[in-house]
C-alpha cells in the first residue's frame, strides 16, 4: 500500500532568517515521468521472464557452440563441415508421410464435425425463422404489423387508433407477437382485457373458458376476439355516455365500471354489462351492436338520432308486445271462430297482429267472407281497426276500396279483450244483419243485437254477450223477447249458448221462419 | 414503423429521399451478399489447399491452424448470409405495401358482397318465416284441435 503525500506544500526548512524554503515546482513532465515511475510493470515483466530467460540461455549455448567451433578450427585439429540428417530409408519416408497423413485426415475429421453441427444449428435457425415470418406474412394479410419501438419484435396493430377515444382501449389495441423455441408465431392475449358485451333481462349469465392449440388460425381468431371485444367496449361506453343525458321513461338504477342497469318504465330491467363470457348473444344483443356498428364504424348516424333512447324502447316494445300476444291468443283460443294472424312489420317497434272472422259461405250473399280486425302495436300504444260496423265508441272511415266502414281507436291492454270481443260479436251481429236482409226480413241492428219484430207488437231478439274471462268461451248468445201487453213492458230471456256460426246462421233461419 | 423496402415496389409514394435512401440500402446489402459468397469461396478453396498432404517439412501444426481458422471464417460467412435473408424477410413485411393496400381493397369489396349478401338472405330469410308463419296459423286455426265439444 502505497499512500500519495497531499498536494500541498511542505515546508522544507526555516532558515535563521525565518525564511521559509519549500520543495521547488516540480514541472509537468517531471510529475508525468514520477507517475510512470509509480506504475508496476512487474506483473507483465513477470510473464516475458521465462521467454527471455530461455532467449538468454540459447543465446549463451549457441556462443559456447560457436565459440568451441571457432576454436577447435583454430586449433586446426579437426575440419569441421557440415552434415545433415541422413537420407531416410524408403520405410521412414513412407512411415512419415503416413503419420503425416493421418494427421491430416483427424484434423479433417474434426473441421467435418464442426462443418455439420454448424450446419444443424443454421438450419434449425433458418426453419425457426421461416415458420415465424411465414405466419407472420399470411397473418399480415388481414391485420396491420407494426415493429416495436427499438426492439426486434413485433406487434399487431388491431383497430385504427383514430377511433379510440379511451385509453383503455388503446392499450389493448397493440397485441405483442411472441414465437416460441421451433419459432411458432404466438399471440399475447393481455390478462383481464377480452371482454364482450352481455345483455340481460333480470338473468344470471354463464362463463367459459376456450383453450386451444396454436396455429395461424387460432392466433387470427385470438386477433378477431380482441376486435370484437374493443368495438363492444366502445359499444359499452357510449351506451354510457348516452345515459348522460336523460331521456324520457329510461332511469339508471344501477352502474359501475362495467356494468349498466337501467329501468324502462315501471316495470322493465334492463343490464348491460362486460363480462368474459361472450357466448349465446340473444337477438337484442345482436341488435344493439348492429346498431352502434352502423354508426360507430360505418358513420352513418343521422343527426340527433337517440341511440340508446330507440334501443330501450326497442326492448320495452318487444316484452309488451309479448303480453299483447298472449292477450290475443288468450281470447281466441275461446272463440273457434276466430282465427289470429301475426304481421311482421319489419319495425323493431311496431308489431301488428290480425283477427279473422271467418263466416260460412252463405249461399245468398256472395259478399265477403271473412271480416278483419287488426291490432297495431306502436312502441306502447294499442290501437285497433275493425272492419264491418259502426261501434259505439270510436270514430268512423269510409275505406273507399270495399265500402266497408272501418273503426280505429286505441285502448289499454286491461281493455284490449273486451273490445276486441266486442268488434267481433259486432261483426257477427251485421254478418247476420246482411244475411237477413238479403232474405227480404225486416229486422234491424242494435250494437250487439239483432231485432225481429214479432207480432202483438212484441219483439224478438238476439243478444251476444262478451266476457273476456268466462273459460268456456268468450262471445256467448242470448235470446230475449220483450212483450208490450197492456201497455206494460217484460223481458223474458233465455240462455242459448256458445254457438258456432253454422248454429247462429240456422238459428237466424228458423227465427225468420218463425217470424214471417 | 414500417420502411420504404428494397426494390422496385416503393415507386409510387414515398420521397426521392426514400428512394434513393432505399437504392442505397439493396446496394449495401448486394455488396454484403456478394462479399460474403466470396468470403465462402475463398476459404473454402483455401482449406482445400491446405488439406494436400506435403512432403517433408511437414507444418502439419501450422496448417491444423489455418484450417481451422478458414473453416471459422466459413461459418461466419454462411451466418452472416442468414442474416441477411432474416433482415430482407423483416423488409418485406414493411414493404411492398402497394400489393398489401391492393389485397385490402379487394377484400374489403368481397366482405362487402358478402354482408349485401348477407342481408339478402336474411331478408329472403324473414320473407320464409312470415310465409310459414302465415301458413301454420292458418292450419292451427282451422284444424280439429280448435273445434270445440260443445256445440
Amino acid at each position: 500500500l502505497d499512500l500519495d503525500k497531499l498536494p500541498i506544500k511542505r515546508l522544507d526548512a526555516i532558515d535563521e532568517a525565518g525564511n521559509e524554503h519549500y520543495p521547488p515546482d516540480t514541472s509537468s513532465e517531471e510529475q508525468r515521468l514520477a507517475a510512470i515511475r509509480r506504475v508496476d510493470f512487474s506483473w507483465v515483466i513477470w510473464q516475458w521472464q521465462g521467454l527471455m530467460e530461455s532467449l538468454q540461455q540459447a543465446q549463451q549455448e549457441l556462443t559456447v557452440v560457436l565459440d568451441l567451433i571457432s576454436t577447435v578450427e583454430a586449433n586446426d585439429a579437426v575440419a569441421v563441415t557440415t552434415t545433415s540428417k541422413p537420407k531416410s530409408l524408403p520405410n521412414e519416408v513412407l512411415d512419415d508421410m503416413a503419420v503425416s497423413a493421418a494427421t491430416k485426415l483427424q484434423r479433417l475429421r474434426h473441421l467435418g464435425r464442426y462443418f455439420k453441427q454448424s450446419a444443424k444449428t443454421m438450419e434449425q435457425q433458418f426453419q425457426k425463422e421461416a415458420r415465424f415470418y411465414g405466419s407472420l406474412i399470411r397473418l399480415q394479410q388481414n391485420w396491420k404489423v407494426k415493429r416495436h419501438r427499438g426492439s426486434d419484435s413485433f406487434m399487431f396493430d388491431v383497430v385504427d387508433t383514430s377511433q379510440l377515444d379511451t385509453a383503455r382501449m388503446s392499450s389493448m389495441s397493440l397485441v405483442p407477437i411472441d414465437q416460441d423455441s421451433s419459432g411458432t408465431l404466438s399471440v399475447q392475449v393481455p390478462q383481464k382485457s377480452c371482454r364482450f358485451l352481455s345483455l340481460q333481462l333480470r338473468g344470471a349469465a354463464e362463463n367459459d373458458a376456450l383453450e386451444n392449440n396454436k396455429s395461424v388460425k387460432h392466433a387470427h381468431s385470438i386477433l378477431r376476439n380482441i376486435h370484437k371485444s374493443i368495438f363492444e367496449e366502445q359499444v359499452f361506453d357510449m351506451v354510457i355516455r348516452e345515459t348522460f343525458v336523460p331521456s324520457q321513461g329510461i332511469n339508471v338504477t344501477g352502474m359501475r365500471e362495467d356494468f349498466l342497469q337501467l329501468a324502462i318504465g315501471q316495470e322493465n330491467l334492463l343490464c348491460l354489462s362486460l363480462e368474459h363470457s361472450g357466448l349465446n348473444p340473444k337477438s337484442l344483443e345482436i341488435y344493439l351492436l348492429h346498431m352502434f356498428h352502423e354508426n360507430i364504424l360505418r358513420k352513418v348516424r343521422e343527426k340527433d338520432c337517440n341511440l340508446l333512447g330507440h334501443f330501450c324502447m326497442t326492448v320495452a316494445h318487444r316484452i309488451f308486445s309479448n303480453k299483447v300476444h298472449l292477450e290475443l291468443e288468450s281470447v281466441v283460443s275461446r272463440v273457434p271462430y276466430l282465427h289470429l294472424q301475426s304481421l311482421p312489420t319489419w319495425h323493431s317497434r311496431t308489431s301488428s297482429w290480425s283477427l279473422c272472422l271467418r263466416v260460412p259461405q252463405p249461399i245468398l250473399a256472395a259478399d265477403r267472407s271473412q271480416f278483419n280486425t287488426k291490432v297495431i302495436l306502436k312502441d306502447g300504444q294499442i290501437s285497433l281497426m275493425g272492419e264491418g260496423s259502426p261501434s259505439i265508441a270510436g270514430s268512423l272511415t269510409r275505406k273507399p276500396s270495399d265500402g266497408y266502414l272501418i273503426n280505429s281507436y286505441n285502448c289499454d291492454l286491461e281493455d284490449l279483450p273486451t273490445m276486441l270481443l266486442q268488434q267481433v260479436a259486432s261483426q257477427v251481429i251485421n254478418w247476420l244483419h246482411e244475411e237477413a236482409l238479403v232474405l227480404g226480413m225486416n229486422v234491424t241492428r242494435d250494437f250487439l243485437c239483432l231485432y225481429f219484430d214479432l207480432d202483438q207488437g212484441d219483439t224478438l231478439g238476439l243478444v251476444a254477450h262478451v266476457d273476456p274471462d268466462d273459460a268456456y268461451g268468450c262471445i256467448s248468445w242470448y235470446l230475449t223477447i220483450d212483450h208490450s201487453k197492456d201497455g206494460k213492458m217484460s223481458t223474458d230471456r233465455r240462455f242459448l249458448g256458445y254457438l258456432s256460426l253454422e248454429v247462429l246462421y240456422s238459428t237466424l233461419m228458423d227465427l225468420i221462419n218463425l217470424c214471417s | 414503423m414500417s420502411k420504404a423496402g428494397g426494390g422496385g415496389g416503393a415507386a409510387a409514394g414515398p420521397t426521392a429521399a426514400a428512394a434513393a435512401a432505399a437504392a442505397q440500402k439493396q446496394r449495401a446489402l448486394l455488396q454484403k451478399a456478394d462479399a460474403d459468397v466470396a468470403s465462402l469461396v475463398d476459404n473454402f478453396s483455401a482449406l482445400i489447399n491446405i488439406a494436400r498432404v506435403n512432403d517433408p517439412p511437414v507444418r502439419n501444426t501450422q496448417e491444423a491452424f489455418q484450417m481451422e481458422m478458414r473453416a471459422s471464417r466459413m461459418v461466419h460467412s454462411a451466418d452472416s448470409l442468414l442474416k441477411l435473408v432474416s433482415e430482407l424477410k423483416r423488409t418485406a413485411i414493411f414493404s411492398g405495401l402497394a400489393s398489401l393496400n391492393e389485397n385490402v381493397d379487394r377484400r374489403i369489396e368481397v366482405l362487402s358482397q358478402q354482408a349485401e349478401g348477407t342481408d339478402k338472405m336474411l331478408e329472403k330469410i324473414g320473407q320464409e318465416a312470415a310465409a310459414s308463419l302465415k301458413e301454420l296459423e292458418a292450419h292451427y286455426y282451422s284444424s280439429v284441435v280448435r273445434t270445440p265439444l260443445y256445440d
